[in-house]
């Protein structure tokens, strides 16, 4: 495959061809601008850098992708389609793990900085002030969370309408008294899918009662929603239903019901959301709704790299669509 | 993108003096850390970078990769959370990479964000061979965890799998079953040989014969489950 000799590529940079042996064979020991010489020789051969093993400098090349936690299994799958796309463009991907709700986003200035970062990925609950403070140092794109009048392009989903369509169900199978296990009020996530819950309950003629409602954390803790459920099943006039925001609540919920001593769906029915794996695993298995993460990701770093080597483009943001996935957890 | 900005604004934003601002400029080591970050938050408020005023000191900010495998197991991700925030006690970055280093090509990439990204080091949580942890040892200070080299002096913290192997299976010893079947990992992991004799360790202790062993690839839950509903074991 090789259209040149290292002799060619020794006379055209200047570099000794023990050297030029080096950079094809054990790169990690060559310094990068000795590599950059032997790139820019063979591009202007006409020939491809990438075809030999060698991959443009990735200096100028490296997006941050930041979660509230780690912790929350739903963003690995949105990560891993980002960081592909990010791959194949030439550009690394690393994640940071960053809350941004009590420590302001100082700290993540300062990273973008100290990284040189080229752009960045936002999965956070975010203010408009934040949100235009990084955009004023370096492209970004939000995932997951919109901030629609901050100006920066995201990729999201229909909240309000994904919570609708899984209340729906809840109430088509004939519940009346349904509780939701909300996130914290600070997520757009949150504040949409309360009001789609909402909606069916108005039309349903249903009463909405602050009871029935709990926030949880963005960790997910287990024992608080567990505790939380169990309170609520405590009440004179417990729900017969929970639509859960995540299904790592829902398997909390689930796990509350059961040591109740409630029959998970006979008697309490439950809805997750997110379609991560413990929603198969459980048992009952968690009736919950699909999110497109391959394609958040994937839009996510697309946009990203765009303003980044356009940054006259002005992109559009999207709301991408969810799915219903009926399994054991709910009443035939 | 990056503005110059006047130290006479700085020192509106920050509500000091221009002489103040000044001197921590000059001599960032000297001043208070109150009148450092004063300073700092201005010029962030400003738009400005401090590092293009010198007030970032060398050791903050450094960064330490964690890498691990891909497709990434939920496993690690409390134990990136916990590095994290020991990493941030000791004023560094810790940033999440995953890589499956199994290619030469990948394991280029690799070592050449670790130079690139300047990393002051790196956490390898995948499987390694002793030479492809040697590389990137050699690049930067390497540390595995939750898996080990065979062969290879890089440092490690691991759990005691054949340990907890063993006790597992006494367990289910204990309670009467006699037909215990082994779900393991890929032999590429230090953890599956280890678990592996602490499971063969515990049945040899309590009964004759071996109990089969399923060999999976990857842990993918959907395509195991049809073969433990055929496979009864007790």
């Amino acid at each position: 495959m090789k259209k040149f000799t290292y002799q060619e590529l020794s006379r055209a940079t200047g570099i000794s061809i023990a050297t030029i042996s080096r950079v094809f064979n054990t790169p990690d020991i060559v310094a990068p601008g000795t590599r950059g010489k032997v790139i820019d020789a063979i591009v202007s051969m006409g020939l491809d850098p990438a075809a030999y093993g060698l991959l443009p400098d990735p200096a100028d090349r490296l997006i941050i992708f930041n979660v509230p936690t780690l912790r929350n299994q739903f963003y690995s799958p949105i990560i891993e389609a980002a960081r592909k796309i990010a791959e194949s463009r030439g550009y690394i991907l690393l994640i940071n793990e960053a809350d941004f709700s009590s420590a302001g986003v100082d700290q993540f200035l300062l990273l973008l900085s100290r990284m040189k970062a080229c752009g960045t990925i936002i999965a956070n609950a975010m203010t408009k002030e934040s949100l235009q403070r990084i955009s004023a140092s370096l492209p970004v794109v939000t995932c997951c969370e919109a901030v629609p009048d901050s100006g920066v392009p995201f990729v999201s989903v229909d909240d309000e309408a994904a919570a609708y369509n899984a209340v729906r169900y809840i109430v088509s199978l004939g519940h009346r008294r349904i509780a939701m296990i909300n996130g914290p009020m600070s997520f757009k996530y949150a504040r949409n899918r309360l009001e789609g819950y909402k909606r069916v309950l108005e039309e349903e003629g249903i009463r909405y009662r602050s009871d029935y409602i709990a926030e949880i954390g963005s960790d997910m803790d287990f024992e608080v929603a567990g505790a939380a459920v169990m309170h609520m099943l405590n009440l004179a006039e417990p729900p017969d239903a929970f639509f859960c925001i995540s299904d790592m609540l829902a398997s909390a919920a689930i796990h509350a019901a059961i040591r109740r001593g409630c029959r998970v769906p006979e008697d309490i029915s439950v809805v997750g959301f997110d379609n991560i794996s413990i929603s198969e695993m459980m048992n009952p298995s968690i009736t919950t709704i699909k999110q497109p993460v391959a394609q958040l990701g994937a839009l996510a770093a697309e946009m990203v790299i765009r303003m980044i080597e356009d940054k006259d483009e002005p992109l559009r943001s999207t709301y991408l669509g969810t799915e219903l996935i009926i399994r054991e957890s709910t009443r035939k | 993108m990056r503005k110059r900005i006047a130290y006479r604004n700085i020192a509106e934003e920050a509500g000091i003096s221009i002489s103040t601002v000044s001197r921590v400029i000059s001599n960032p080591e000297d001043s208070s850390h109150a009148m450092r970050t004063r300073v700092i938050d201005a010029v962030f408020s400003l738009g400005g970078d401090p590092a293009d005023y010198g007030l970032v000191p060398q050791s903050e900010g450094r960064v330490i990769i964690f890498n691990v495998p891909s497709p990434s197991n939920p496993f690690y991700l409390p134990i990136i959370e916990a590095a994290r925030k020991r990493a941030e006690s000791g004023g560094y970055i810790l940033l999440e990479n995953e890589s499956d280093l199994s290619s030469s090509s990948s394991m280029d990439r690799f070592l050449s964000m670790l130079i690139t990204t300047k990393a002051a080091g790196t956490i390898i949580a995948n499987a390694m061979t002793s030479e492809g942890i040697a590389r990137i040892g050699r690049a930067v200070p390497a540390v595995m965890c939750s898996e080990s080299a065979e062969g290879s002096d890089v440092p490690y913290v691991i759990i005691d799998n054949a340990g907890a192997a063993y006790s597992a299976v006494r367990y289910l010893l204990s309670s009467g079953r006699r037909r215990i079947a082994m779900l393991n990992g890929p032999s590429s992991y230090m953890y599956s040989g280890d678990r592996y004799s602490g499971y063969r360790k515990a049945l040899l202790e309590a009964v004759s014969a071996e109990a089969g062993v399923f060999r999976l690839h990857r842990v993918a839950y959907g395509s195991r489950y049809g073969l433990c509903c055929r496979e009864k074991a007790s």
